[in-house]
C-alpha cells in the first residue's frame, strides 16, 4: 500500500498528513500481456502460412482415400482415438450442387436465451427465454413469431432430481433446461406449420448432438433425451426436417479421418502410438473441416454426408444425426440432419437449398435464425429491468427486498 | 379506406403534437391530411388521485356567456366560441399530418440496398415489411371535440400512447375548418415545412367543402392574407400552391 502525505493549511498551521492511499483500482491492464499477445499473433501467422502445405497433404490423402474407400472405411471403423472422428458416407471427390428451393416453402427457426439465477439478486429464479419465427416465401401467408418467457420460481422449477439429489439449477442445467424449452416450442411450431401443408425446413441454432449429456447419470441422461427427441419424432411424422445450424465451425472430425489415413500403424490405436510429436498426423493438424471445405466447394455445394462417433447419438435411435458442409460463399456452414432427413433425397436437397437460400437472403447467415435470435436474447438491459420489476412487485406486496453485501460493493 | 379503419397508434405525444406508427408500412395518411384520435377527455384524471371539487352554488367563471346574453352575440361569434351545434362530434383530438418517415424499426441499424423490384423484395425478404421497417407519421394538434363541440385550441392533456389514429372523416374536417384558427396554428408552427403544410392541408379542406371548395380557398386566402399581412412573399408562396 502506498504512503501519500500532504500539506494541509488549517487557519495558519501548516499540518502534514500522511496516509496510505488504497491504490486505485485498476481495469484489465493490458499493457502486461501485449508481449504474450505479441507471440501469439506471430504464431497464428506461423500456422496461417503453414496451411497451405497442410492442405495440399490434405487433398493427397482425400485422393488416396477415394482410390481405395473400402481400405479406408475399414481403418477409420478399426480406429481407436482420443479424439472424434467422422466417416464419410458419399464419395469424398463429388460435390453435390445446390438445388432449387421448392416453391411454396417455410423455414423455421428456434433460439433461447436465459437469465440465470443469482445468488446475490433479490430473490432465487430463472428466466428462460424461447423465440420461434416462421417465414413464408411465395404465399401470401404473413411472416409469424413468437416468444415465451418463462419464469421459474417454484421448488419443483429451480431443483433437479439428479443422481438421487435434488440440485440446484445453475449452468449446466439451466443450459439444457433451455435446450427443452426451444425443443418444446420447436414442436409446437412444428405441429402449427404441418397444418398448412406447405414443404418446411426447421432451423435450429447450433449443434443437434447433445454431448455434453453423455458424462450424466443414466436417469438424468435418459429422462432428458426422451423429451429432447420428442421433437424429432413429430419431425419425422410431419416430414419436416429438423436442421442444426452450425456458423464457422471449429469442428474437426474429418480431419481426424484424415489423419488416421496418414497413420504409419496398419491399426490406429493412439494409445500405444508413443511418437514424439511431430507425428505424422500431425502434418494435416492445423486444419479444420471449414477450411478443408472451403476451399474444395464452390459456393452453393455441399460436401459428402458424414457419421459422428459422439457417444451420445447411440441413444438418439433413428434420429441418429449425420452432418455435412456447406459452402455459403462467404463461409462454411456445419449442417447437422437427422438420419432419416439424410436418406431421403427429397428432404436432403430441400435442407440444402433452403439453407443456402436462407443465408444468402440474410448475407451470410440464414434470415429466420437471426431473426429468432433477435426475438430470444436477453441483453443486459433486459437483465436489469427483469430484476428490477420483481423488486417493484416485491415492494408492491410487503415482501422485504436484500441485496448481499458484495452485490452492494459492486454498486449494483 | 373506410374511416372507420385506423391508420396508426400513438407512440409519442406532447401537448402540441403526436407521433404514431403507421399500421401500413409505407402508407402514412397523406401529408396535409386531418386526421384524429378518439379520446374522451373526461376519463383521463386517473381514478386514484383526488379531484378538485366545487360547490353547486359557485359560480362558473368559464360558464358560456352567451346562454345569459341571448340575442346579443352575433351568429358568427356563437358558433366560433361554441361550435356547431347541429353537428355532434365524437370526443376526440384533432390534428394534421405534418411528417413522416420510415426506416428501420431498431434505430442503430440501417436498411441495406438490396437490388430486387418490389415485388420480388415482398416475395423473397417477407421479414423486411413485417420485422425490420417501420412508418411513422407526425400531426400537430389543432383542437378536440368536447360534449360533441369543437374547440380549436389545444386540449388540456395531450392523447395517450398507444391511442388510435383515424382518418377525419369529410363532416368532421368540414365541422374543423368552419372557422380558419387551424391556419393560425400552422402558421407559427416552426418544426415542419409549414407553408407546404398549410398549403397541402387547405387543398385537403377544400375537398371536403365540395362544391363550395372554391369559396373555401377564397376565405382560406383572406385568412391568410390577414396573418401573413407582413410576409407577402410568403403568403405568395402559399397561395400559389393552393391555386388549381
Amino acid at each position: 500500500m502506498t504512503k501519500s502525505t500532504a500539506l494541509v493549511i488549517i487557519g495558519k498551521t501548516h499540518v502534514r498528513l500522511t496516509f496510505s492511499a488504497r491504490p486505485v483500482a485498476n481495469m484489465l491492464e493490458l499493457e502486461k500481456i501485449a508481449p504474450a499477445v505479441k507471440e501469439f499473433a506471430r504464431e497464428k501467422a506461423d500456422v496461417l502460412r503453414g496451411l497451405g502445405d497442410q492442405f495440399s497433404v490434405a487433398n493427397r490423402v482425400i485422393n488416396d482415400i477415394c482410390s481405395d474407400v473400402n481400405r479406408a472405411h475399414s481403418r477409420i471403423e478399426k480406429a481407436r482415438t482420443s479424439w472424434l472422428i467422422a466417416d464419410f458416407l458419399e464419395p469424398l471427390d463429388v460435390a453435390h450442387q445446390c438445388p432449387t428451393c421448392p416453391h411454396p416453402h417455410a423455414v423455421i427457426a428456434v433460439d433461447g436465451s436465459q437469465i440465470a439465477p443469482g445468488k446475490h439478486e433479490i430473490a432465487l429464479c430463472f428466466l428462460i427465454n424461447t423465440a420461434a419465427v416462421v417465414i413464408y416465401y411465395g404465399t401470401s401467408e404473413r411472416p409469424y413469431a413468437e416468444t415465451k418467457p418463462e419464469l421459474c420460481y417454484t421448488e419443483d422449477k429451480l431443483y433437479e432430481d439428479y443422481a438421487g439429489r435434488r440440485v440446484q439449477i445453475a449452468d449446466k442445467f439451466l443450459g439444457i433446461r433451455r435446450t427443452l424449452a426451444e425443443s418444446d416450442h420447436l414442436e409446437q411450431t412444428l405441429r402449427e406449420v404441418a397444418s398448412k401443408g406447405i414443404p418446411a425446413v426447421a432451423l435450429w441454432d447450433g449443434s443437434l448432438i447433445r454431448w455434453t449429456l453423455e458424462s450424466e447419470p443414466t436417469d438424468y441422461k435418459n429422462r432428458v433425451l426422451a423429451q429432447y427427441l420428442k421433437v424429432f419424432e413429430t419431425a419425422r411424422e410431419k416430414r419436416i426436417p429438423i436442421v442444426g445450424y452450425i456458423s464457422d465451425p471449429g469442428s474437426k472430425d474429418f480431419v481426424n479421418s484424415l489423419r488416421i489415413m496418414l497413420c504409419p500403424d496398419e491399426q490406429v490405436d493412439c494409445d500405444k502410438c508413443g511418437r514424439e510429436p511431430p507425428r505424422p498426423c500431425d502434418a494435416v493438424n492445423q486444419l479444420s473441416d471449414g477450411v478443408i471445405f472451403e476451399r474444395r466447394l464452390e459456393p452453393g455445394c455441399r460436401s459428402a454426408l458424414f457419421t459422428s462417433r459422439s457417444k451420445i447419438l447411440a441413444q438418439y435411435g433413428e434420429h441418429e444425426v449425420q452432418a455435412c458442409y456447406l459452402n455459403l460463399g462467404q463461409e462454411v456452414a456445419r449442417l447437422e440432419i437427422p438420419k432419416w432427413v439424410a436418406e431421403d433425397d427429397e428432404l436432403l436437397n430441400m435442407v440444402h437449398a433452403v439453407c443456402y437460400d436462407q443465408a444468402e437472403k440474410g448475407r451470410g447467415y440464414p434470415v429466420a435464425l437471426s431473426q429468432a435470435h433477435e426475438r430470444a436474447v436477453v441483453t443486459a438491459k433486459d437483465k436489469a429491468e427483469f430484476f428490477e420489476l420483481i423488486k417493484h412487485f416485491f415492494v408492491k406486496h410487503g415482501v422485504r427486498v436484500s441485496h448481499s453485501l458484495k452485490r452492494i460493493s459492486k454498486g449494483f | 379506406m373506410t374511416s372507420e379503419e385506423c391508420i396508426g397508434e400513438i407512440i409519442e405525444a406532447t401537448t402540441t403534437e403526436f407521433l404514431a406508427e403507421s399500421r401500413e408500412l409505407h402508407a402514412p395518411p397523406a401529408f396535409g391530411s386531418f386526421v384524429k384520435v378518439p379520446f374522451d377527455l373526461q376519463q383521463t384524471s386517473p381514478e386514484s388521485l383526488p379531484t378538485i371539487t366545487s360547490s353547486q352554488e359557485e359560480k362558473d367563471p368559464f360558464e358560456e356567456p352567451w346562454k345569459r346574453l341571448e340575442g346579443t352575440f352575433s351568429q358568427s361569434y356563437k358558433s366560433l366560441v361554441e361550435g356547431e351545434e347541429e353537428l355532434q362530434i365524437p370526443p376526440a383530438i384533432f390534428g394534421i399530418v405534418y411528417h413522416s418517415a420510415t426506416m428501420n424499426v431498431d434505430s442503430n441499424r440501417r436498411p441495406r440496398a438490396y437490388w430486387k423490384d418490389e415485388e420480388k423484395l415482398k416475395e423473397e425478404q417477407p421479414e423486411l415489411a413485417e420485422w425490420l421497417l417501420m412508418t411513422e407519421f407526425r400531426a400537430i394538434i389543432i383542437g378536440f371535440s368536447e360534449n360533441g363541440r369543437i374547440r380549436r385550441y389545444l386540449p388540456p392533456r395531450p392523447p395517450k400512447i398507444h391511442y388510435f389514429v383515424y382518418p377525419c372523416t369529410t363532416d368532421e374536417i368540414r365541422a374543423i375548418t368552419q372557422s380558419m384558427d387551424f391556419l393560425r396554428t400552422l402558421s407559427s408552427f416552426r418544426n415542419a415545412p409549414s407553408d407546404e403544410v398549410i398549403a397541402a392541408c387547405i387543398r385537403e379542406a377544400a375537398r371536403a367543402h365540395q362544391p363550395n371548395d372554391f369559396e373555401f380557398k377564397v376565405a382560406a386566402g383572406k385568412k391568410l392574407a390577414n396573418l401573413l399581412k407582413d410576409d407577402y412573399e410568403r403568403l405568395e408562396a402559399i397561395i400559389r400552391r393552393v391555386a388549381p
